[in-house]
Order: C-alpha cells, then sequence, then structure tokens
C-alpha cells in the first residue's frame, strides 16, 4: 500500500497549494487522482517522487519511507533527445537492476516504436509512448502517470488505454491524474477529488457510481461545478 | 561508482561536438594568429628596408627588436580568455538545459536510483576535465606554435626566450611546477563550485529568495575575507605567514560549506 | 568501454596532453651546485656565510647556499609565493610592534629596527636576521612627537649599544636631526638639528669621533640632482669633504666597521675584470685611498652583488653564463680570507644572487 500522509505545499506567497493531503493506492487497483487545472495533482506525484519539495508530510510503501517502489511517468518527454529510443532503453537498464527488458520490448513492438528513432524526432504521442514503456519496464509495484492520455490522437490513447487493462497492469498499484475520464471510466477502481489543495472524497467508484446514481465525469462535474 | 561513471560519460557525450569544436577553433585561431604574427613582421621589415632604405640590422631596431615569442603568441591570451569563460558559461548550462532543454532530463536525473550527489560529482567531473583539456591542448598548442616561429622566421629575426616566451597569461598557467597546476585546478574547482551552488540555489527558491540566498552565501565570503584582513591590519596579532594560513584555511572552509549545501540543496531543496 | 567512449577520449585528450606538459616540466633540470673552495677561511667562518640564488627561468627554485657546501634548494610555486613576505621570518611580537601605525622601520644590513616615539617615551625594538636575535629597549626623551605622515626617521649607523638615527620632519619648514639612542643608558640624545632649505637633501652617514658624516644633496626645480656633497660636522663648525666630491654623486660610502673611516665598494673599469675594488676614506688624512685585490678569475661586472659586513667585504659574480666567484676580502688587511666558485654542474643560465647574510 502506498500511503500519502499530511503533505503540505507552499510556494512563497501561494499558500496552501497542497493542504494536509492525505490517501492510500492499493496494489492491484487503478487510482484516479482528479480535479480542475492546478489543483495541485501534478504536485502531488511530484512530491511523492521527491521532485517538488514538501514543507509537511510522509509517504511509505508498506510501512517504509522509500521511492525504490515507485516509477513515475510525467506528461513530458524526460529523455534526452538525442537518444534513440534504444538508447533511452538502454540507459534505463543501465541504471535500474529491476528493469524487465521483455516487457521493453514487447511494448515497442506494440507501439511500434523502432530502435533506431531518434526521441527528437517523435511526435507527442510516441513520447508518450517513450515514457509509458519505461514507466511499466521500471518493474516497479507502484506507477504515477500524469496525464497519459493528454494531448494525443485517439488511436494512441485507445493503445494506451489497452495497457491499462492489460496483464501488465497486474500486481500493479496505480496512480493516475487525467482529464479525460470518459477514456478511463471503465477502468478506474478508486477515484480522489481534489480541490484547493484539499481532498474533498475519496472512494471506490463502483460505490460512488452506485450512491450517486451518476458515472465518475458526472459526479465530478457536479463536485466542480457546486 | 558505476552510475558515476555513467552520468559522467553522458554529460561529456552531450556536450562532447561541441567542445571537441571549441578546442579545435581554438587551435586553429591560435596557430594561424602566430604564422600571422610573424609574417606581418617580416612584411613590415620589408617595407622599412624598401621605404626608408634601412639595412636589415637598421629596421630591426626600429621595429624594437627582433620578434619575440611573446609577440608571436601575442593572441593567445584572448582565446585563454575565451576558453575561461566558456567553461564558466558551461558551468551554468550543463544545469540548466537539464530543465530547459527539449527534454526535461531533470526529472531522469533527479529520479535514477542511488545519491543525488552522484549527479553533482559527475558534472563537477565534466567540467573539471574540459578544463584539464584546455590546458593540455593549449599546452601542445604552444609547443606546435614554437616549431612554426622557429621554422617561419629567420634565426636572426628571433629573440632568445623561454618556450613559453613572454606572455604574462602563459607564464602564469604554465610555471614548470607541478603544484601550481593541482592550485590552478583546485582555483577552478572553487569558481565552478561557486556556479554550481548559484545555479542549485536559483532552482531551489523563488527568485526573490534566491537572490538573497545568492547574495547572503557571496557576502559569507566577502565579508568574513575583509574582516580578517581589517582585524589583522588592526591588531598584528599573526604574523604574515600566519595571516595567509588563515586566510587560505577560511578559502577551505568556505568551500567545504559550498559543497555542502549544493548536495543540501539538490537532495532536498531542489525542485523541477 | 564503448559505453564510455565519449569519456574516453576527452580524458585522454586532457591526459596525455597534460602528461606531456608534466613530463616536460620534470625533465627541466635545475641547477646543481657544489662549492669549490680556492682559498678557505676556518670552517666556522665559511657556515656563517648564506649565499641565495634565485633561477629567473622556467621553473622558479631559490637556492641557499652556504660557503662550507650546504646547499638547499627549494622549488617556489603559488603556495611557497603566499608565504614569502619579507616579514616571514620575523618574531610574532617584533612583526606586532612594526605593524602599529606610528613605529618608523628602516633596515641596515641583516637588522630590521623599529623605532616608535611617544611622548617622553621612545620604544625601540631590533631585530637582526642572521643572529635571530631581538632587543627591545623604552628610551627617555625629551624630543616632540613625530607626525607619521609628515616624518621620517630611520637608522642610519650602530656602534654596540649607541644606535644614531636620523629624523627628518617635513612640514612647511624641513629639518633634519641626528639622534643617539643610547641603549644602555636609555636616553636619547639630539646631536644636530639642522633647517633644511627646500629641494635640499640629507643623508646621515657615520657618527665618530670627527663628528658627524652626512651627504647633502641639491635638487632643481625639476628635482633632478644638480650637486651633492659629503660634509663633516665636528661641532665647532661645517666642513665639506672635497676628497670624496668625486663619490659624491654614487652616495656609497657608508661608516667601515671601526666607524673611524668610510667606505665604499668600487666600481669596475670594464666589464669583465679580476680586481675587486673598494675605497676608503681616512678621516685622520682626510684622503681617499682606492684598494683592490685580484681574484683567481674574472668576473662579469653586470650582475655581481658586494656587500660590507663586519668589516669584511663580500662579493659575489658571474665568472660565465653559470658559475659565480665568491670572495670575502678582509679590508683591514686587504687580502683575500676567502675565495671560492659556486660551480653548476648542469651549467644554467639566468640564474640571480638575491640575498647574502652573514650571521654573527
Amino acid at each position: 500500500m502506498l500511503e500519502v500522509r499530511g503533505l503540505r505545499k507552499s510556494y512563497g506567497r501561494k499558500k496552501n497549494v497542497l493542504n494536509d493531503v492525505s490517501f492510500t493506492v492499493p496494489l492491484n487497483q487503478l487510482t484516479c487522482l482528479i480535479g480542475l487545472n492546478g489543483e495541485g495533482k501534478s504536485t502531488i506525484l511530484k512530491a511523492i517522487m521527491g521532485l517538488v519539495p514538501v514543507d509537511a508530510g510522509t509517504i511509505k510503501v508498506d510501512g517504509k519511507t522509500i521511492h525504490d517502489s515507485i516509477a513515475f511517468v510525467p506528461d513530458l518527454s524526460t529523455m534526452p533527445g538525442y537518444m534513440s529510443v534504444g538508447e533511452a532503453i538502454a540507459y534505463m537498464r543501465d541504471y535500474y537492476p529491476d528493469w524487465n527488458q521483455q516487457v521493453a520490448e514487447e511494448l515497442m513492438g506494440f507501439f511500434k516504436l523502432m530502435a533506431t528513432d531518434r526521441i527528437a524526432n517523435l511526435s507527442k504521442g510516441n513520447k508518450a509512448k517513450v515514457n509509458l514503456l519505461i514507466g511499466f519496464a521500471m518493474n516497479r509495484p507502484y506507477l504515477l502517470l500524469d496525464e497519459p492520455l493528454a494531448g494525443i490522437d485517439l488511436f494512441t490513447k485507445e493503445q494506451i488505454a489497452w495497457i491499462f487493462s492489460s496483464h501488465y497492469m497486474e500486481g500493479k498499484g496505480i496512480l493516475m491524474t487525467t482529464h479525460e475520464i470518459a477514456e478511463v471510466e471503465h477502468l478506474i477502481d478508486r477515484v480522489i477529488f481534489l480541490q484547493n489543495g484539499t481532498i474533498i472524497q475519496e472512494d471506490d467508484s463502483e460505490e460512488m457510481r452506485e450512491l450517486y446514481g451518476k458515472s465518475v465525469q458526472d459526479r465530478m462535474r457536479e463536485v466542480y461545478q457546486t | 561508482m558505476k552510475k558515476f561513471f555513467m552520468l559522467s560519460n553522458e554529460e561529456i557525450k552531450r556536450s562532447f561536438k561541441l567542445y571537441l569544436s571549441i578546442l579545435t577553433m581554438l587551435v586553429i585561431v591560435e596557430l594561424t594568429s602566430v604564422v600571422y604574427q610573424v609574417l606581418h613582421y617580416q612584411s613590415k621589415l620589408e617595407d622599412l628596408m624598401k621605404k626608408e632604405r634601412l639595412t636589415e640590422m637598421e629596421a630591426v631596431d626600429q621595429l624594437n627588436g627582433p620578434l619575440t615569442f611573446g609577440d608571436a603568441t601575442n593572441y593567445f591570451k584572448y582565446m585563454i580568455a575565451i576558453g575561461i569563460m566558456f567553461t564558466i558559461l558551461y558551468a551554468f548550462q550543463i544545469w540548466y538545459r537539464d530543465w530547459y532543454g527539449e527534454s526535461k532530463y531533470i526529472y531522469r536525473l533527479l529520479m535514477l536510483p542511488g545519491k543525488r550527489i552522484t549527479i553533482l560529482l559527475s558534472k563537477l567531473t565534466t567540467v573539471l576535465v574540459f578544463v584539464c583539456g584546455f590546458m593540455g591542448i593549449q599546452w601542445i598548442t604552444i609547443l606546435i606554435s614554437r616549431r612554426l616561429y622557429e621554422w617561419l622566421l629567420p634565426e636572426h629575426l628571433q629573440a632568445a626566450s623561454k618556450i613559453i616566451g613572454e606572455s604574462a597569461a602563459l607564464n602564469m598557467l604554465y610555471t614548470f611546477n607541478v603544484i601550481d597546476t593541482f592550485v590552478i585546478l583546485a582555483l577552478a574547482l572553487f569558481v565552478i563550485t561557486m556556479v554550481f551552488l548559484f545555479v542549485l540555489t536559483e532552482r531551489s527558491y523563488q527568485k526573490g529568495k534566491a537572490l538573497l540566498t545568492i547574495a547572503k552565501d557571496v557576502a559569507l565570503l566577502i565579508v568574513p575575507f575583509i574582516a580578517l584582513r581589517y582585524l589583522f591590519d588592526l591588531t598584528s596579532m599573526l604574523i604574515p605567514n600566519q595571516q595567509v594560513f588563515v586566510y587560505l584555511s577560511f578559502i577551505l572552509i568556505y568551500f567545504i560549506y559550498i559543497s555542502w549545501k549544493c548536495v543540501r540543496l539538490l537532495n532536498h531543496k531542489v525542485s523541477i | 568501454m564503448r559505453r564510455y567512449k565519449e569519456m574516453i577520449i576527452v580524458g585522454s585528450i586532457a591526459g596525455v596532453t597534460l602528461l606531456s606538459y608534466f613530463g616536460y616540466a620534470a625533465s627541466i633540470k635545475g641547477s646543481d651546485y657544489e662549492v669549490e673552495s680556492i682559498r678557505k677561511e676556518n670552517a666556522d667562518a665559511l657556515k656563517k656565510v648564506n649565499i641565495e640564488i634565485e633561477n629567473g627561468d622556467i621553473k622558479p627554485t631559490r637556492y641557499n647556499i652556504q660557503l662550507d657546501g650546504q646547499i638547499h634548494s627549494e622549488s617556489q610555486n603559488y603556495i611557497t609565493g603566499l608565504f614569502n613576505s619579507y616579514a616571514a621570518d620575523f618574531p610574532a611580537d617584533f612583526y606586532r610592534f612594526l605593524s602599529k601605525e606610528d613605529v618608523f622601520t628602516s633596515e641596515m644590513g641583516s637588522r630590521t629596527y623599529g623605532i616608535e616615539v611617544k611622548a617622553s617615551q621612545l620604544n625601540y625594538h631590533s631585530y637582526d636576521r642572521s643572529t635571530q636575535k631581538q632587543f627591545k629597549k623604552t628610551l627617555s626623551h625629551r624630543l616632540t612627537v613625530p607626525d607619521r605622515e609628515m616624518a621620517d626617521i630611520r637608522v642610519f649607523h650602530q656602534d654596540g649599544m649607541n644606535v644614531y638615527v636620523q629624523r627628518d620632519d617635513h612640514g612647511t619648514k624641513e629639518k633634519s636631526t641626528v639622534l643617539l639612542l643610547n641603549l644602555a643608558k636609555g636616553k636619547v640624545e639630539p646631536l644636530q638639528s639642522e633647517q633644511l632649505k627646500t629641494n635640499q637633501e640629507r643623508h646621515y652617514v657615520a657618527v665618530n669621533d670627527y663628528g658627524i658624516v652626512y651627504r647633502e644633496i641639491a635638487y632643481d626645480a625639476e628635482g633632478v640632482e644638480k650637486d651633492s656633497a659629503y660634509y663633516l660636522d665636528n661641532g665647532k663648525g661645517i666642513k665639506r669633504i672635497k676628497a670624496l666630491d668625486a663619490y659624491a654623486a654614487e652616495g656609497n660610502f657608508n661608516a667601515a666597521e671601526n666607524s673611524q673611516s668610510l667606505i665604499a665598494y668600487g666600481a669596475s673599469d670594464s666589464e669583465k675584470s679580476k680586481s675587486i675594488k673598494w675605497s676608503t676614506y681616512d678621516f685622520k688624512t682626510n684622503q681617499v685611498k682606492q684598494h683592490k685585490v685580484e681574484g683567481q678569475h674574472a668576473y662579469r661586472f653586470n650582475g655581481s652583488y658586494t656587500m660590507i659586513a663586519q668589516g669584511k667585504l663580500y662579493h659575489i659574480a658571474n665568472i660565465n653564463d653559470s658559475d659565480f666567484q665568491v670572495t670575502v676580502v678582509d679590508t683591514k688587511n686587504e687580502s683575500i680570507s676567502y675565495q671560492g666558485i659556486i660551480k653548476d654542474k648542469n651549467a644554467k643560465k639566468n640564474r640571480l644572487v638575491q640575498d647574502v647574510t652573514v650571521s654573527e
């Protein structure tokens, strides 16, 4: 279980960007962190990965303060543009002892990426695929995905959405932020609503649908319009 | 250790072409300048001899004597200045390119397993290796220039001098005492670490606070130095050798402080 | 290896080129000195003479050569350069005294003097580099306290416990005073005080049974020296020492060891010579006498180093591009008490004598 407790963050005059944020991400479930733009969703993911310092709070995996169990797939390209896809994979393989080369090659084939393709020359969608490929091949139990479906074509979205229902998700706890709720509604196990840096609702998605008689997307509209 | 070598190689790889281009350019410009200076001198000599109907000896006298190797390598100081400028700019760029490059490589770096100090050390090593390369190539260029000078200029038009000539810049860099080379590299290390501190501070705080923090760190270097100077002048409680020892110790302590601060910022404060 | 290709290439460029530089530096041979004595004095006397030679070439090195053959070399680098202040060997309390704002500092031979004039009290502190001994004394006086900006105080002569000091006060009126610091009695005695004209300068040279000897220089409106002469003030009157007129412009005469005569080392007639010359002025006979001794080898006048101390004349000069001839002349007997060659087995050029110290 990935546990986030009491996260607080302020930026200068911008106080309480994150205000005592606490939630859990269980294994074998896809948890979706929902909020409008600027609510702090990406900040939470980055804080979990230690990319952004926080003023207070703890992040634990199975009771231990450790980041080695978490992989992060950001919403932008993080590999140097001069690298080819093959070189990027080799780079990651060198640094991560648990790297799963088989998964990397399978996903490279699935996404129709060539090892010789230079990352700088890839489209936004293909760069997103490379990010995802790296995230899964890192072979870590927890995976954080920041807007994996943002700004890409329908076909690529479908490919990525397929991954979320495939065997690649087995044994993983996923925390995802996305605005494309409709695309992944059927996959979401848990929902967390974030507003003004505070968690306003955290529920099992099925229970939420039963309770409110609405889809998660409709419930979201309701929450953010009031 | 493996991570350190891999990261260092990656950093060097990213600037490999740029570095080799600049090295090549500096060598070409310097060698060309030597040829130019020699030919220009000879041409001035010939002009004088023709126009004023002087003997070669008289013309040489008018030109204030034979062409010294220092004169032939007069443009080297500008190339050295360019090399220093490049190094300082590169010390900034080696960090900022990870934040502002075409990809956000800084995400990848900060998430790599192991200690973040390796990132710092790999970048520091890269810049220092480049500095060593500059110094080494400059030395080889001096040797080649010497050969060029001796080959192009007739012996009687050459002024006797030591191998590096009279140039102040070259004499400062090449004293033929190995300890001095390490002193220069230590100075380079200090300056590069300061630049790294400025970058990491800027990347850790909001603009205003970042500026204040940088100002504070600079003041921490300058103010105690001035205070010590004032104290020594006022009280003369230490003899000059002891004063030098205190100054050097202070610089060492300050260096340890800025190194520690770089590591601390990288571990706990830096934000993407 | 392929994985680290770029690092290996750049590292090799840096490594190979720098190693080439280090290799070249290591191949530069310094001087390898040995002392070859031609005429010897007693061993103890030889130990007392230390000659400091520096190379003005690449790979700066300092050589300390004692005439008994002991040689120490120290390569100079940026670090050693930081520790090479003139006050490096001073004891801490002496340095502290000299550093005070109102202390006047002067040097004579191997001695450095510090004099602080306060109301009714004069603090005197000296340090001898050759013996590494200090001397401190507080003396009483009735002088005016000098303005540090407008006055100069220097020691010009010492005869045992009597220290003779020149004090110049520059103000609306120029005044030059000779003071005797009687270290034994702890008193300051003014011996002479003279108001000078503008464009006039005075250098006191010696005090002896005959009187006070000084050299006076007159400048024209542009500050160019137009006249100089030695004078003797015997308390009854001032007499120009005409016998020294020919030497006044150079101003080389100083008190001899016995204080009863003046001595100056002489110039050579030619670029190369075997003769080592000096002159003395005898107050009794009022005559200048030329002296010379002939050394073993002809030496080059340019770059030669001469020092007179404890009644001896120390002369070091190049006999060729790399070797030095050292001659110690007993000026009383007009004889050479020591002569030797500092020979460089590696025959390096561009070596300079920086300093000669003679311990007591």
